[in-house]
């Protein structure tokens, strides 16, 4: 059974892989493979759930995170509501009645227990009201038209940080103490002290005005997406090299790596087989915070390329005073960052069966 | 003593945290005495002299204004690691006082507080910081718009900084409560208040130490992010942040302008953060 589960993973990784090749080459991803992709993943991990006898663990997660989002919306609705001065506010003052038909159409003159009220009651039923500045735009349009070209960013930036991050810490580790190992440390600590808005420049300067490889600005296809998905993915992967070397060598340290070698296993099955292995969970268990700095990373890299996503909105959206698309925008970013966190948990444990859920 | 003399020593053999230290020392006396230091008044504009490059008379040229940068990139450093530290010294009082509470006090006391930190931390920081941030500059605090710029973004840091020392805190004190020292010391009839005061806190100084010296490399990039997202301090007040912010939209043809903040900010946030590195190897000689 634990093989076959096994064997089923590559479906839903293989469905992933087609789909980052899909969307790079710049094709639009069509609903039948994103459908498949998403049926296959949770399928694979509700089996993987019931296999396990997981579900009140899952389920009891999922409650927790439904309340998570439920209080951050009541407190970011009355933080929005604390805050003096009207949305309507301008420099030019608007003639007063003009005012107060705006502000009534918003609602803006009701009891805050009732705005309250209004929003919350929105919510559950996926309304999160219209946008003050795109007038008559509903918040979730604005956001379903954003949300792809930040999600791809932040996937490819992910991929990135591991692809990169990953085999250098492995090599470091492996020539532990070594010149090599030094310099790549090296490496990976200027990376981690390199503010994305320096390099990304940088960048530019280099690889697309003097060497005219890639595009300095816009999404709309693959000479656009490499240069924001490797700036926004260096501070990661340097993160990942660093983390991934530590691990990498406490695990080799180990007394069940001296027994693997002692049994007269080559050294590239250890590696592989009992080194790689342990020292991943540690890793994988930083993709929560790493989705965090990934999203905030994003807010830099979307203003600096003049992407058309989600944190672009956020920006503007909060000098606006547009309070609905600041709230749609905080709510949407925090649901990423736990469902993130939810499956990277999911992950782990397939992993190492070692971690308990209590 | 808050680290003892064995990760004294182990610290003070390697090179790279002496340099790293050598650096921040040297920053920190830039910031200090920076009216000392600074060849020109950091907002006296030589309008004859705009935009001009490397030259002796201003060593790292000047800017739209005709302002001299090497004067705005030392009076920067003030402010830069001014509000960094500062950041850190709030996060670290909020974060000590949470986090013994929720540790040693444990049960149903501390699940509450846990979990009221696991909700901020599902809002990205900087999402939070710009709401945070937004806020506290709305709310006048103070009628001198600069000094409340200031005021607003040390808060906004402090508020986003403190749940990882909280964290920290809780975790050393929830291991600490269990030693057979502080249950001696309960025992002999020390007041929970007093063994958690003499015991449990000066023996988690160290990594505390270390987790502080992370968090001012992350508030100076918190900082410069704001400023470059527009939410940062006033004029004529310029943090490195708000420097590379002007500098880099130029970038092409003036890149003089990005380069001395952008080079400052990376001394600065590595010198922290191999001085932290340093720091860890030299308490838990086991981690390097």
């Amino acid at each position: 059974m634990k093989a076959l589960i096994r064997k089923a993973s590559f479906l839903p990784l293989g469905l992933f892989a087609l789909s980052v090749v899909w969307t790079f080459l710049g094709y639009e991803l069509p609903a039948v493979l994103l459908g498949a992709f998403i049926f296959t993943t949770l399928g694979y991990f509700s089996f993987y759930v019931i296999e396990n006898h997981l579900s009140t663990y899952v389920f009891r997660r999922v409650l927790e995170a439904a309340f998570t989002i439920f209080v951050i919306a009541s407190l970011t609705f009355l933080l929005l509501r604390l805050v003096p001065g009207g949305p309507f506010d301008e420099e030019k003052a608007l003639p007063p009645e003009i005012k107060a038909n705006i502000e009534a159409k918003y609602g803006l003159n009701d009891p805050l227990w009732k705005q309250y009220v209004n929003y919350m009651g929105g919510l559950v039923q996926g309304d999160l009201g219209e946008s003050y500045k795109y007038v008559g735009r509903p918040i979730t349009e604005i956001i379903a038209s954003a949300l792809p070209t930040s999600i791809q960013l932040g996937v490819y930036a992910l991929l990135v940080a591991y692809l990169l991050g990953l085999p250098l810490g492995v090599i470091a580790a492996s020539k532990h103490g070594e010149w090599l190992d030094s310099a790549l440390m090296i490496v990976a600590i200027s990376g981690v002290s390199l503010p994305s808005f320096l390099v990304a420049p940088l960048f530019v300067m280099l690889f697309s005005f003097t060497l005219g490889w890639f595009e300095p600005a816009l999404w709309m296809g693959p000479s656009y997406y490499v240069l924001p998905m490797v700036v926004l993915g260096i501070r990661p992967a340097a993160g990942i090299a660093r983390l991934t070397r530590a691990s990498v060598l406490e695990v080799i340290r180990s007394d069940f790596i001296r027994t693997a070698k002692s049994k007269g296993l080559s050294w590239r099955k250890v590696l592989f087989k009992h080194v790689f292995r342990n020292s991943l969970v540690p890793v994988l268990s930083l993709a929560g915070p790493m989705v965090a700095g990934i999203l905030t990373g994003s807010f830099i890299i979307e203003l600096i390329f003049a992407i058309p996503g989600l944190a672009k909105h956020m920006v503007q959206s909060v000098t606006n005073r547009d309070y609905p698309l600041v709230l749609g925008a905080t709510l949407l970013f925090s649901i990423l960052l736990v469902v993130a966190n939810l499956l990277m948990d999911l992950v782990i444990a397939m992993i190492d069966p070692r971690v308990k859920f209590t | 003593m808050i680290i003892d003399a064995d990760s004294w020593k182990r610290l003070k053999r390697s090179k790279v945290a002496l340099v790293s230290g050598a650096l921040i020392l040297f920053l920190v006396t830039v910031a200090i005495f920076a009216p000392l230091l600074s060849p020109y008044p950091f907002d006296e504009q030589y309008l004859d002299q705009i935009l001009t490059s490397f030259s002796s008379s201003h060593w790292l040229g000047t800017d739209n204004l005709g302002r001299d940068m090497l004067s705005r990139l030392i009076y920067g450093a003030r402010i830069s690691m001014a509000v960094a530290v500062f950041t850190a010294v709030i996060a670290f009082f909020i974060g000590i006082l949470y986090g013994s509470i929720s540790g040693w006090l444990g049960g149903w006391v501390d699940s509450v507080m846990m979990r009221s930190i696991d909700i901020l931390d599902s809002v990205p920081a900087l999402v939070l910081l710009i709401l945070v941030k937004v806020f506290f500059d709305s709310m006048n605090l103070v009628d001198n718009p600069e000094l409340r710029s200031l005021l607003g973004m040390l808060l906004a840091l402090s508020f986003v900084s403190w749940v990882s020392m909280a964290r920290l805190v809780r975790a050393q004190v929830l291991q600490m409560k269990q030693m057979a020292f502080v249950e001696a010391s309960r025992s002999l009839g020390a007041s929970g208040a007093r063994s958690l005061m003499k015991h449990v806190l000066p023996n988690i100084a160290g990594p505390v130490m270390v987790l502080l010296t992370y968090q001012i490399p992350s508030n100076i990039l918190f900082e410069s992010f704001l400023s470059f997202l527009g939410l940062g301090l006033q004029p004529p007040y310029a943090s490195w942040g708000v420097l590379a912010n002007d500098g880099w939209r130029t970038m092409r043809t003036y890149p003089h302008l990005m380069i001395s903040p952008g080079v400052a900010i990376f001394i600065a946030m590595l010198s922290f953060n191999l001085l932290g590195d340093g720091l860890r190897d030299a308490i838990d000689p086991k981690s390097k």
